[in-house]
C-alpha cells in the first residue's frame, strides 16, 4: 500500500506546541497535551450537545404554545368561559329582569338637556326617559297626553311641558306611500310636488323626475325623526353618552342585553361542551370496540355508521327537537344521538391501525393484559386526533344550537341563548340593530376562537409536521 | 482518462427548521466522469439523498443550498435560472426515486407520464412520443409494452413500476442518471433484476450513474467508485476494490462488518453501536468520533482533513496522520475486513 | 364497476328505508293528539277525521300504508292546510329552494376551489393570509347573522336589493351569497390543505425531476389529485346548503321549502314535517349517491370489488 500523505495541512503542529508550552484549563489541557491519546469511552458522548428529548405531549404543547393565534384563541375561550360563569353571579340584573319602561334603549344615548341637571332621552317610540348626565336611566317622564291627530306627545318634566312632535317624519312616510302608489301606476314623481322635500335641502330642481327609491333613502337617512321642545323652546340633542344602566342596551321587554348575552354564553358553551363530551364518550366507546375487536363485529358496526352518516343529520336534529320539545336538554340529546358518528369513525380508524403496530404486539408478547394495552398503549395514542375532533365539535355544536334556536327550536323564554337572542332581535332589526349586533359579535368571536384553537391543536398534533 | 461531466464542490445544504439550522450536508466534493458509475453509501440521515436533490435543485422548503458549486460541463447549476434548470432536469440529468409506489402519479396512465416527459424535451409528435415510450418500456423488460402503456400505476407491481420509472427517466437519453435508493422498497429478487438493468443500460447508453443507497451490497455490483457518507460529509472515497478490500476509515470498516456474507456460515455480524450525530449541532470534530472504537482526543476537537493517496483513495480520518499512534486492531482491518 | 354502483344503490335504498322508518316512528311517539289544538266539536267528527288520516288503524298498518304511499310518491295530506296535499306544497316551494341551492353550489365550487388554489400556491403570502382570514370569518359567522347583516347593508342602507322575497332576480343574490358563504369557506380551506398535501407527494417531485414547467406540475399533476377529496365533499356540501336554507329563507322571506319546514314545525303539521324530511333526505341521499358514482369515474384507483 502506498504511503498516505496529508493533502491539506491544518496548523495542528503549532497549536500542539503552544499547548504543550502552556497547559491551561484541565479540559483542553488534556486534549492539548495528548491529542493522539485514545478518547476515554465516557467522554465520547460527554460533551455532545443534544436536543432535549420531549415526550409527545410536551412536544405538542411546545408547538401549540409557539402558535400565537391559538394561544390568543385559548385566552379568549378561557375569558369567555369565566365571564359566562361568574358575571351573572354578581351583575346587577338577572337575565329575566324586565322593565318595560326602559324597553329598547340602545347602548348610546342622544340626550337633551332640559335643566341644569335634568337630561332626557327620547326613544324611537317617542317615549321620554329621564337620564343623568352620566347616562344612568332614572325614570319615565310623566305623560300628559298623546295627541294622535297632530302626532305630538306631551310630557311634563319639573312642572314644565316637554313636547315631542313627530309629525314631519310621520307625514313624510304617509306621503311616501302615496308616491310609491303613484310610481307603481307608471307616473313620474317631480321633486317639486314632494312636500317633505321642502323642509330639506337637496340638489334637485322643481321639475326633476325622482324615483320613489331615492326619496325613501332621503327620508330614512336625512329627515329628523322628531322635534323636541321644552318650555316652548325647541332644543337639540345636547350630547351622546353611553348607556350607564344597560351597557349593551336593553331588549324589547326592557331586559339587559349584556347579561342576556352572558347568560346565553352559558347556554351555548354548555351545549358545546356537553355535546362534545357525550359524542366523545359514545364515539370512543363505539369506535374503540369496533376497532379493537375488528372482524365481523366491526363490519356490522361500521355498516350502521355508514347508514347513520348518510342520513342528513341536521334534519334529524330538527326532528328530534320537534319530538322532545324545545329546551336545553333536548338540544344536547338531539346532537348527541346524531353527531357521534364522525368521532366513532376516527377512533375506529386509529385503533385499527394502532392495533396492528409493533409496539402493541410487543406489549402482547411481554404478557400485558388487554386492559393494560388499551389504557397504556391505545388510548393515549388515540387521544390526539380525538382531541382535535372534539375541539372542532364544540363550535359546530354551538353553531347548531344557534341555528335551532333561530328557527324557534332552542331554549324557551325567558332563558336565552345566542341563537334566541338573534332571533328576538330579528323583528326590530331596522330600528334596533344593536340587539342583534352584540349577541352575534360575541357568538362569532367565540366560535372563531374555538376554530382557531382547534386549527392550532390540529397543527400541533399532526405527526406530519413533527420534525 | 475520461472527461469530468459533473463536479460537486464544497456543497453545503441546510434545513431551516423551527429548532434551528440543520446542516444536512457540510461541504461535500466529488466528481463524476463520463460513462462512470459511482455509488454514494451511508445510513439514513447521512445526507446522501439531500446531495442528489441538491444537484437536481429539487429541495423543498425549508431545505436550501447554502454554499458550494455544482458544475455540469463546467457550468454552475446553482446559478441557472429555473428555466435553464428545467432543461437540465430530465434531459441532461434524470432521476429515479426510492419508492416506486408513490413516485408515479396515480391518476394518469404510465404511457401518459412517459410521453409527457418526451414531449417536454424532444421535438416529437405525440405518435412518435408514444413509439418512443413503447420502445423504452420494451427496453426495461416490460412485456407487451403497447398494452401496458395504457395501465395506471396501481395496476403495476412494485418491480414493474420501478422499471417504468427507469424507462421514463431514460426516455430522453440523459447524460447522468441519479438513482436514489432505487431498490430499497423492492423484494430482494427484484432488486437484483433492477440493479442489473441499471448496469446494463449504463453500459449500453454510455451514461453516467450516481447510485445512492444504504446498502453496500447494492453498489458492489454496479459502481466503479464508491463514496461513503456520514454526518453530512464524505468519509471515504475510493474504487470498488479500495473500499471493499482496503478500507481505511473505521466507519467503512464498520459498514463492511455489518453486511452478511453468503459463503461464511459462522461469521458474526458486528453492528456499529450508537446513533448518528445531531446535525442541528454538528460536532466540532469527526462526526463518527462518538461511535468509533479508535477515537482519539483530537477526533473530538478537530475535523480531520482528507488524507489522499496517488490512486485517488481519500479518507477523512486522523488515524492516517503520520503522528497517529500505531493501532494494531486498526492496521489489521486495513487489509480488508472480509479477508 | 357495475357491481360497485349496484352496491351503492342498494345501500342508498337501505338508507332511505331507515330514514322513512325513523321519521315515521319519531312522529308517532310525539305525545299528545295532533288535533288537540283544533278543539273539535264532538267525538264523531274527531273519529271521522281520524279515519280520514288512517289513525284508527293499528300502527303497523299505518306504517305499511305510509311506505306504500311513499313508493308511489304520495306524502299525504297536510294537517293544517285542510285538503292540500303535501306533494302540492312541496312542489310549490321546492323550485325556489332548488334555484338557490344550484346557484349557491356553483358559487361554492367555483369561488371556493379557485380561492383555495390561489391560497395554496401563494402559501404564507399576503393573498393567502387574506383568503384564510376571509374563510375563517366565513366559517365563523352564523348564516343568519350574515343574512341580516347583508340585508341591513345592501337593502336598508344602500337599497340595492329588495328586502323581502324573490320577485326580482336581485332577490336571489343575498340568499345565494349567504348560503354559499359557509361552504365556500370550507371548500377553500379543504382545497388549500389538499393542494399543500399533494405538493409534498413523491410524484410531484418526480414530475419536477422530469423538467416539467411549474405550471404543468401544478395544473396537471397536483390539481387533479388535490381536487379528488374536494369532490367527495360536494355531496355533504349540498346537504349543508339545503339545510342552511331553512334559516335563510326565513330571513329573506323566500317561500321555499325551508320556510315551509320551519312553519310546519311551529304549526305541528306532522304530515308536512314527515313529508318534507323524507323528501329532503331522499333528495340528499340521491345527490350523495350521484357524487360518489361520479367520483369513481374520476379516480382510477378506486377498486370496484
Amino acid at each position: 500500500m502506498a504511503k498516505l500523505h496529508q493533502t491539506k495541512t491544518p496548523p495542528i503542529q503549532e497549536q500542539v506546541l503552544q499547548a504543550q508550552a502552556s497547559p491551561s484549563a484541565s479540559e483542553s489541557a488534556e486534549y492539548m497535551s495528548n491529542p493522539w491519546d485514545f478518547l476515554d469511552e465516557s467522554r465520547k458522548d460527554a460533551e455532545e450537545i443534544s436536543r432535549k428529548s420531549l415526550t409527545y405531549a410536551q412536544d405538542c404543547w411546545f408547538r401549540l404554545r409557539r402558535n400565537k393565534t391559538s394561544m390568543l384563541a385559548l385566552c379568549v375561550i378561557a375569558l369567555m368561559v369565566l365571564s359566562a360563569i361568574f358575571i351573572p353571579l354578581f351583575w346587577g340584573y338577572s337575565y329575566e329582569d324586565q322593565n318595560l319602561n326602559f324597553a329598547n334603549i340602545p347602548p348610546k344615548l342622544d340626550i337633551y338637556q332640559l335643566d341644569e341637571d335634568t337630561y332626557v332621552y327620547i326613544t324611537k317610540e317617542y317615549k321620554a326617559v329621564l337620564v343623568s348626565e352620566k347616562g344612568d336611566l332614572l325614570e319615565m317622564a310623566q305623560l300628559v297626553n298623546d295627541d294622535k291627530t297632530n302626532r305630538i306627545y306631551r310630557y311634563e318634566v319639573g312642572g314644565k311641558p316637554l313636547v315631542i312632535d313627530y309629525s314631519i317624519y310621520f307625514n313624510a312616510r304617509k306621503e311616501m306611500q302615496q308616491l310609491e302608489a303613484l310610481e307603481r301606476k307608471g307616473k313620474d314623481i317631480l321633486a317639486g310636488q314632494v312636500r317633505f322635500l321642502q323642509k330639506y335641502e337637496h340638489s334637485w330642481e322643481k321639475d326633476d323626475v325622482v324615483s320613489a327609491h331615492e326619496l325613501e333613502l332621503i327620508m330614512e337617512n336625512k329627515l329628523t325623526r322628531f322635534e323636541v321642545s321644552y318650555d316652548s323652546q325647541v332644543i337639540t340633542a345636547h350630547k351622546t353618552v353611553s348607556n350607564h344602566t344597560y351597557i349593551w342596551g336593553s331588549d324589547s321587554l326592557g331586559r339587559d342585553i349584556f347579561i342576556r348575552v352572558m347568560y346565553g354564553a352559558r347556554m351555548s358553551l354548555l351545549v358545546g361542551f356537553m355535546a362534545a363530551l357525550i359524542n366523545f364518550v359514545i364515539g370512543v366507546f363505539y369506535g374503540g370496540i369496533a376497532g379493537y375487536f375488528g372482524g365481523r363485529l366491526d363490519n356490522v358496526m361500521m355498516r350502521v355508521v355508514d347508514i347513520v352518516s348518510s342520513i342528513p343529520m341536521m334534519l334529524y336534529v330538527i326532528l328530534i327537537m320537534v319530538v322532545l320539545g324545545p329546551g336545553l336538554q333536548s338540544i344536547i340529546l338531539a346532537m348527541s344521538v346524531t353527531y357521534w358518528v364522525d368521532m366513532a369513525r376516527i377512533v375506529r380508524a386509529q385503533v385499527l391501525s394502532l392495533r396492528e403496530q409493533e409496539f402493541v404486539m410487543a406489549a402482547q408478547l411481554l404478557g400485558a393484559s388487554t386492559k393494560r394495552i388499551l389504557i397504556k398503549h391505545l388510548i393515549p395514542n388515540v387521544m390526539g386526533p380525538v382531541m382535535v375532533s372534539m375541539s372542532m365539535q364544540i363550535p359546530s355544536a354551538m353553531f347548531t344550537e344557534a341555528f335551532l334556536s333561530f328557527i324557534g327550536l332552542g331554549v324557551s323564554a325567558p332563558q336565552a341563548s345566542w341563537g334566541t337572542l338573534c332571533n328576538d332581535a330579528l323583528m326590530g332589526l331596522s330600528s334596533y340593530p344593536y340587539q342583534m349586533f352584540y349577541p352575534a359579535l360575541v357568538m362569532s368571536i367565540t366560535i372563531l376562537a374555538f376554530n382557531l384553537f382547534s386549527d392550532g391543536l390540529r397543527d400541533a398534533l399532526d405527526p406530519k409536521l413533527r420534525k | 482518462m475520461s472527461r469530468k461531466i459533473l463536479e460537486v464542490d464544497q456543497l453545503r445544504t441546510s434545513f431551516f427548521t423551527h429548532l434551528g439550522e440543520v446542516q444536512a450536508i457540510r461541504g461535500v466534493s466529488f466528481c463524476l466522469n463520463e460513462g462512470e458509475s459511482i455509488g454514494i453509501v451511508g445510513e439514513s440521515g447521512s445526507g446522501k439523498s439531500v446531495t442528489s436533490l441538491s444537484i437536481m435543485r429539487l429541495l423543498q422548503h425549508p431545505g436550501k443550498v447554502v454554499g458550494g458549486e455544482i458544475r455540469l460541463h463546467g457550468e454552475n447549476l446553482l446559478q441557472y435560472t429555473p428555466q435553464q434548470m428545467r432543461k437540465v432536469r430530465g434531459e441532461k440529468i434524470a432521476m429515479i426515486f426510492q419508492d416506486p409506489m408513490t413516485s408515479m402519479n396515480p391518476v394518469y396512465t404510465i404511457g401518459n407520464q412517459i410521453e409527457e416527459m418526451i414531449l417536454e424535451h424532444k421535438n416529437l409528435t405525440k405518435q412518435e412520443a408514444r413509439e418512443r415510450a413503447v420502445e423504452m418500456l420494451g427496453m426495461v423488460g416490460i412485456p407487451s409494452p403497447e398494452q401496458r402503456l395504457k395501465n395506471y400505476p396501481h395496476e403495476f407491481s412494485g418491480g414493474m413500476r420501478q422499471r417504468a420509472m427507469i424507462a421514463m427517466a431514460l426516455s430522453c437519453s440523459p447524460q447522468i442518471l441519479i438513482a436514489d435508493e432505487p431498490t430499497t422498497a423492492l423484494d430482494v429478487t427484484i432488486q437484483a433484476q433492477i440493479l442489473r438493468l441499471i448496469k446494463k443500460l449504463n453500459e449500453e447508453m454510455n451514461m453516467s450513474t450516481i447510485l445512492i443507497t444504504h446498502d453496500l451490497g447494492v453498489v458492489a455490483d454496479v459502481c466503479q467508485r464508491i463514496l461513503v457518507m456520514y454526518g453530512g460529509l464524505i468519509m471515504e472515497e475510493g474504487t470498488r476494490s479500495q473500499i471493499f478490500y482496503h478500507p481505511r476509515h473505521p466507519y467503512t470498516m464498520g459498514l463492511l462488518k455489518s453486511i452478511p456474507k453468503a459463503s461464511d456460515q459462522k461469521q458474526r455480524l458486528i453492528p456499529i453501536l450508537g446513533t448518528p450525530p445531531d446535525l442541528l449541532h454538528p460536532p466540532a470534530g469527526c462526526p463518527f468520533c462518538s461511535r468509533c472504537s479508535f477515537a482519539m482526543n483530537i477526533c473530538r476537537e478537530k475535523q480531520p482533513p482528507y488524507f489522499k493517496d496517488a490512486d485517488g483513495h481519500r479518507v477523512m480520518c486522523w488515524l492516517l496522520s503520520e503522528e497517529a499512534p500505531y493501532v494494531e486492531a486498526y492496521e489489521k482491518q486495513k487489509g480488508g475486513v472480509r479477508a | 364497476m357495475a357491481k360497485y354502483i349496484i352496491k351503492r344503490i342498494l345501500y342508498s335504498i337501505l338508507t332511505i328505508w331507515c330514514i322513512i322508518t325513523i321519521t315515521f316512528f319519531l312522529m308517532k311517539i310525539i305525545p299528545g293528539d295532533p288535533f288537540a289544538a283544533e278543539k273539535l266539536p264532538n267525538a264523531a267528527v274527531k273519529a271521522a277525521i281520524s279515519k280520514q288520516y288512517g289513525f284508527d288503524q293499528p300502527l303497523y298498518i299505518q306504517y305499511v300504508k305510509y311506505l306504500g304511499n311513499f313508493v308511489r310518491g304520495d306524502f299525504g295530506i297536510s294537517y293544517q292546510k285542510a285538503g292540500v296535499t303535501v306533494n302540492k306544497i312541496i312542489g310549490d316551494g321546492f323550485p325556489y329552494s332548488l334555484t338557490i341551492g344550484i346557484w349557491a353550489s356553483c358559487l361554492v365550487v367555483i369561488v371556493g376551489v379557485s380561492m383555495g388554489i390561489v391560497s395554496a400556491l401563494r402559501q404564507n403570502k399576503i393573498a393567502d393570509r387574506l383568503i384564510m382570514v376571509m374563510s375563517t370569518l366565513g366559517s365563523t359567522i352564523p348564516s343568519f347573522v350574515l343574512a341580516t347583516g347583508f340585508l341591513y347593508l345592501f337593502s336598508k342602507t344602500l337599497g340595492i336589493v329588495p328586502a323581502f322575497g324573490v320577485d326580482e332576480a336581485a332577490g336571489y343574490i343575498g340568499p345565494v351569497l349567504v348560503i354559499g358563504a359557509f361552504s365556500t369557506a370550507f371548500i377553500t380551506r379543504l382545497t388549500r390543505t389538499s393542494i399543500l398535501e399533494v405538493l409534498q407527494q413523491d410524484y410531484i417531485r418526480t414530475a419536477r425531476s422530469k423538467g416539467l414547467s411549474e405550471f404543468r406540475v401544478i395544473v396537471k399533476h397536483a390539481l387533479r389529485n388535490a381536487l379528488l377529496p374536494v369532490v367527495t365533499y360536494v355531496g355533504p356540501m349540498i346537504a349543508s346548503i339545503v339545510t342552511g336554507s331553512f334559516v335563510i329563507e326565513k330571513v329573506f322571506g323566500i317561500p321555499g321549502i325551508g320556510k315551509l319546514f320551519t312553519e310546519s314545525i311551529i304549526n305541528r303539521d306532522y304530515t308536512m314535517i314527515m313529508g318534507i324530511t323524507t323528501f329532503f333526505a331522499v333528495f340528499l341521499v340521491i345527490t350523495v349517491l350521484v357524487v360518489d358514482v361520479a367520483y369513481v369515474l374520476i379516480d382510477p384507483r378506486i377498486k370496484y370489488e
